[in-house]
This record gives C-alpha cells, structure tokens and sequence, in this order.
C-alpha cells in the first residue's frame, strides 16, 4: 500500500527538528523514504544545537520553529554560519520571525517530504 | 378836567367836593335833593364799587372802590352814564329801562378790563342796576353797584382747565384708576383704561358694600368679599395699599391678574376728600416670570441630569480649548489618574499619558486644530507613576458656534484594556487553535500512515483507524475544556478506562494515583499510548479473557535527586500473552512507549512482555510551570 517513492533526496543528508513525534516519525520515514539520511530528529534545541556540532556533513535541514515552547532560531543561527541551507515548519499563521531569517521559506504543517525536497534542492 | 392816572387812589369826597357841578346837570350842589345828597354820602362810605347816575340825564357820581373800573376812561364825574359807557351802551341800556320801570336788574362775573396797578387786568364783577327814588317816591336814578368777582371766577376757570387737564390724563392713562367718594366709597368713576382690564363698565355702588359685584378671586377661587377691596380699605380704614396681587375674573369671564394701590386723597388741609385706586394687568408679567422660573428649574433640572451623566458615565470627560488645553476634567479623570482637575489644565493632562503616546495625542490635536474636525485616537491613560497604564480610546469633537467657528473642544476617554487584552488574548488563542488544528491534522496523517502499514486489509485499517481517531477525539474533548495545564494523568487514564470498562466488571480494573496535571504537548502523545496499552489489553491482554485484571497507578517519585512521576501498567491473571498471536498493531504501541514518549516527553519507560503478563513503567519528568509542578 506504499506509494513508490522518488529517490530525489538520494544521500542527502537531512536535520530534522521537531518536537512532536508522530510528526517527526512520519518525516523522518518520508525522507528516508526517498533515500535520504535522517539525521536525528531532534526533539528540543539543546538536542538539535548538539547534532548540528556533532554532524560533519549536513545538506539541509528541516526546523519546526516552535519546540513546544521554544524557537527554534539558535539552530537556525548555527546552521547559517555553516551554510546548510534550512526551511521552517509551523503550526502558526503569524509567528514572529527574525529579520535575519525572513528569506528562509516557511511551511503550514502538514508537509510533505516531496514538497520539502523540492524546496530543499530545487 | 384831565384824565387821571388809575394808579392814584383818588379821594373822591374831596373831588365830589371841589367838583363844579353847576356845569352839570344837577347844578350846584347846594342845592340837591336831600334823596341825592344822602344818596352820595352812602357811596362814599361803602366800600363796594357804586356809581350813581341821577336824573334823566344819568349824571354820574362814583366811589373810590369804582375807579378802578373806568380805567382810563375820561373823567366820569359830572358825566352822563351813557355817555361814560358809551361802548357798552347795548348791554347797559336795556337794564336802564328796566330801572326806570322800577325794577332791579344784575348780572354777574362780568368781564372788565381794569387798569389796576398800571397794567390791564382782566376782572370779574357781579354788579346790579337799581332804581333810587326822590322824596316824591317817584325813579329819580340808577344805583350801579359792582362785587368784584375776579378771584373765583379765576379759580372756577383754574379748577375747571385744572380738571380738564386731569380728566385728560385720566382718560388717557395706561392705568385702570377709579375713584370713590369718601366717606362712602360710592364708585364715582372708571377711566376708559379701567373699563378695558376689567372688561365690564363701572358698576353701581352706593357704598363699599356695593363692591361685592365685582370680581376679585382668592387663590382658592372665592370671591373676594366687598371689603377686602383695597379701595374699601382705603375707604373705610384709610390703609394704603401699596401694589397688591388681585387675582380677577373679567366681564368676558377670562381670567387674569391685576397689580392693585390705592388711598385717601387729601386736600391742601389734610383733608380726605377721595379714595383712588390704580391698577393695571400683569397676566403677561406673570406668565413671562413663571416661564422664566419653569426655564429656570428646567435649566437646573437639565445641568442636574448633565451632571449625573457625567459623573455616572464611566467615560471620561473634558474640555478644552485650541490645541489641545484642557480647561476642566470629570471626576473619572481625577479617579482613573490620580490627577487633580486643576493639575490636568493647559497640558497638565499630559502627565497622565504613556511616555510613548504623548507624540501621538500632541500630533492629533496639531491636525485637529488645522482641519478643524475631530479625532480619535488609543494611548494608555494612567497615573503618572507609570504603574498602572491602561488603554483608552480618546474621542475628540469641536463644540461650534452658529457661525460655524470652534468655540470648544469636548473630549471622553472610553477605557478599552480590557478590550484590548481580550482581542490580544483572542488573537493568541486563535492562533493556538490553528496551531493545535494543524498540528491535529499532522498527527492524523502520522496515525493513519502507521496504520496503513501495519493493515494487511481495508477491514482491518477501517477498524484500527477509527478506533486512533476515536481515542485522539476523545481526548480532544479535555484539551478543549479550559486551561490545558489542568489535564491530569488521573483523567487521561479514566478517560481511556471509561472507554475501555464499558462492557467489563468494574472490579477487573483499579487505577489510582496523585492529582499530577500534564504539559499540554504531552497529552496528546501520552493518551495514544494509553490507549493502544488499553485496547491491546482488551483484544489481547488481561481483559481479553474472563480471568484477568489490569491495575494502573502512579505515584511521585522523590529520589535520587529527582523529583518524577512514576506510572506502572499491570495486567495479570491472562492468558500467557506471549503465547498467543501478536499482531502487528500490538507493536505500534510498543513503538508509542518506548520511543514517543522519551522523546517527545522526556520519558523513561520499561515495557514487559512475558509470561507472567504485561508490566510497562513509564517515568516522566515533573518540572515547573507557573509555578505549578507538571509532569512531561
């Protein structure tokens, strides 16, 4: 009953950060799902921070902005110097986001893997 | 003999004497009648003006008191009267014949002219023409005596112009004036103004009794009686009534209200002589004072209720003038600032602003005091210590005079915290539900992935589905209700028992533990796994068969030096689950245990499968929140 997947996501390497898990499951499997390596997911920023530090190689990651209470934007932060290129999850219509990441695109949750592939890679 | 001046006061004996009367008609004097001599010597000592003219020519003898009359005239002694009154010769002549007849004739207040004190005057005389008779008894002459009259011929014509004239004014008075006659207050007379304000002609009345006709009322609608009158008591008691109030009803039945004087008049001795009483309407007067006095209560009545509304309203209310200079501040500003009215004048008011407003309200009254019109506009209003800032909605609008120019400004300021707070909270709640709606929709579409993949059939996804989604709506219901924080671990455990206990005995099932609320992003979570434990506990477990029992209790773990919450799933007394078919949907609530809820609560859980039944721990964190302990 799967659906057969598009490798686009072929060993990219993918930082996934959200703090609901049925959510972070259900991402985690569709990215994999298209041959990507999951790195984490992350439930809190403590948790993301830390693997951003461990990971040597990151391709792209995937922030839910709110981590039950708190932003997420540290991590966003740390994945900027680095150049890893980033997209947010939300729940919200109008969560405040700085300045500095204003040109990072935003998704209502639900999303989905293909979706953020593209928006990932092009 | 010459004419003599009229301003010497001749003696006439002595002129009788020397005069020569041989050239006369009634020759020497010597030789008169005895009637005539005696005659002469009686007009001499009278001292009324007397001529006598004897005999058939009217030879004239006088007195001193007649001179006068003959003015200028020529020397009249010797002289035929006739003759010496040549001009009125008409008049005389007639009353002549009637002497020579015998009989007497008079008249009275006839006019002279007399030359008395050097100048013409104007007199009067009544004066007589009366035979006098000779020894023979036969007329032998006339007898002209002259009273003089002129005084009260003068004063009859004085008092009679003085009459005159007053009958004018009376006739002519704006003022209703009747008169009486005293002592017995007969009516005498109603000047044409009088008759006008009373509507009816003067009544008859003989005495002041007679006055009971007319129509004075007391307030309470009697008629007066006659002697309350101000003229009766002028009258009978010599009051003077100085402007009363006399309510009275008109000839023609109208009613209205007279301002009424009256008293004695005197003459020159002190003497009463008339009663008069003045009187004229004030109906108008009156009405225009009860108008202005209504005006008055009503204007008071209408500044009253201004000011209840004022002091009523919770607005705030001021006013002001230019651009902004307040000039006065309802009490609710004093209350709701702790500024003093006088403090708040010119732009005192301003110190009751948010520091960051004030540019705002000044900016308002800039464009306001150009364009002329109104404004609104929001700012915190509070004390000026800055500790109490609440919103208000501030309404300005221009108070305008008939040329259309602003006499004022009128301003309220309509406390809109509250207001404020509850859009701000409203919006946050909003966004919370979509947030919580997206987030929903999320983890139904994890739960109906997972469930796809552990479905081997539509039947068996069909059942499975529902029965998730049944659970994840259930516990919706207690998230909706109120503050998610007071989701405890008792209610999400009873909520899935209830469910679950529905067709069971209700001793095969205990559960208990502390009141410990749940982080609302555990909930959710937490009560899937509770429910995949349940139900799995139902299809495969202790309540699958007759024999076996579930206990859930939790408890507060304080050791260690850590501060948790301990919760222990029980089933025993089933039959050997590891023995029985497993199926893969049992696995998904493994998975819920041992991975969702570290993960996503920070928990520590165990999960026993063996023969002796189904033990699962699960530990979570209990930190603080609000400074309430929550777990998760």
């Amino acid at each position: 009953m799967t659906a057969r997947p598009l490798r686009s996501l072929d060993g990219r390497r993918i930082l996934v950060v959200e703090d609901e898990f049925l959510i972070a499951d259900d991402l985690c499997n569709g990215l994999a799902a298209r041959g990507a390596v999951v790195v984490g997911p992350a439930p809190t920023v403590g948790a993301a921070l830390e693997l951003v530090a461990r990971t040597t190689r990151l391709d792209g990651a995937v922030l839910d902005i709110n981590l039950g209470g708190e932003p997420v934007f540290p991590v966003a932060e740390a994945l900027l110097k680095r150049r890893v290129p980033f997209l947010f999850t939300t729940g919200y219509d109008a969560f405040h986001i700085p300045p500095r990441f204003a040109t990072a695109e935003r998704y209502m949750k639900p999303v989905k893997p293909a979706v953020l592939a593209a928006a990932l890679f092009g | 003999m010459h004419d003599t001046g009229a301003t010497d006061a001749q003696d006439m004996a002595a002129r009788i004497a020397a005069h020569p009367w041989a050239t006369t008609p009634l020759g020497p004097r010597a030789d008169w009648p005895q009637a005539l001599k005696t005659l002469v010597e009686t007009i001499l000592v009278v001292p009324f003006p007397q001529i006598l003219a004897w005999g058939p020519e009217l030879t004239c003898v006088y007195n001193d008191a007649y001179r006068p009359l003959l003015g200028r005239k020529r020397e009249a002694l010797g002289r035929p009267f006739l003759d010496v009154w040549a001009e009125a010769a008409d008049v005389v002549a007639p009353a002549l014949d009637q002497v020579w007849q015998g009989h007497s004739t008079a008249a009275s207040d006839f006019p002279f002219v007399l030359l008395r004190n050097g100048e013409p005057e104007e007199a009067f005389f009544d004066f007589s023409f009366s035979p006098v008779r000779d020894e023979t008894g036969a007329v032998a002459g006339v007898l002209n005596v002259a009273v003089e009259t002129t005084r009260r011929v003068a004063s009859d014509r004085d008092r009679r112009e003085s009459d005159m004239r007053l009958g004018a004014v009376l006739e002519q008075m704006p003022l209703g004036v009747a008169l009486a006659a005293l002592p017995s207050g007969a009516l005498l007379y109603h000047n044409p103004k009088a008759v006008d304000l009373l509507g009816h002609p003067m009544l008859a009345a003989a005495d002041t009794a007679g006055y009971a006709c007319y129509g004075a009322l007391h307030d309470d609608g009697t008629a007066y009686g006659p002697e309350e009158y101000p003229m009766a008591r002028a009258v009978l008691g010599g009051e003077t009534v100085d402007r009363e109030i006399m309510r009275y009803r008109r000839g023609d039945g109208r009613e209205t209200w007279f301002e009424v004087s009256a008293g004695r008049v005197h003459d020159s001795n002190g003497d009463p002589v008339l009663a008069v009483s003045t009187f004229h309407d004030i109906a108008a007067r009156r009405a225009a004072e009860a108008a202005l006095l209504d005006r008055g209560h009503r204007l008071r009545e209408s500044e009253r209720r201004l000011r209840s509304l004022i002091e009523g309203i919770p607005q705030l209310v001021w006013r002001a003038v230019d651009a902004g200079n307040w000039t006065w501040a309802s009490p609710q500003w004093t209350e709701a600032t702790g500024l003093d009215e006088a403090d708040s004048h010119g732009h005192g008011w301003l110190q009751a602003v948010h520091p960051d407003d004030r540019e705002t309200a000044l900016a308002a009254w800039r464009s306001a005091g150009e364009a002329g019109h109104g404004f609104t506009l929001e700012a915190r209003i509070g004390p000026p210590d800055g500790r109490a800032w609440r919103w208000y909605r501030t309404r300005a609008t221009p108070v305008l005079d008939e040329a259309g120019g602003i006499v004022e400004w009128l301003g309220t300021c309509t406390d809109i915290d509250d207001l404020r707070r509850m859009q701000d909270q409203q919006g946050v709640m909003v966004a919370e539900l979509q947030h919580r709606t997206r987030n929903l929709l999320a983890i139904v579409q994890s739960i109906a992935t997972q469930t796809v993949g552990l479905s081997d059939s539509l039947e068996s996804f069909e059942s499975h589905f529902a029965d998730r989604l049944a659970a994840l709506s259930r516990v919706q219901g207690l998230l909706s209700a109120g503050d998610p924080e007071t989701v405890t671990i008792g209610a999400l455990v009873r909520l899935e028992l209830d469910a679950l206990a529905a067709d069971l005995d209700g001793d095969r099932i205990a559960c208990g533990g502390p009141e410990v609320p749940l982080r609302k992003r555990a909930v959710q979570t937490l009560s899937l796994a509770l429910h995949e434990l349940a139900t799995n506990a139902r299809k495969h477990g202790a309540l699958s068969g007759p024999a076996g029992r579930l206990d859930v209790h939790w408890r507060i773990r304080d050791d260690d030096g850590e501060h948790r919450v301990v919760l222990d799933w029980t089933e025993s007394g089933a039959p050997l689950p590891a023995a029985t078919a497993t199926s893969r949907h049992r696995g998904y609530g493994r998975r819920l245990i041992e991975r969702a809820l570290p993960y996503s609560l920070g928990a520590r859980t165990e999960f026993v499968l063996d023969d002796r039944g189904l033990r699962c721990r699960i530990d979570l964190p209990l930190t603080l929140k609000d400074n309430r302990e929550v777990a998760g």
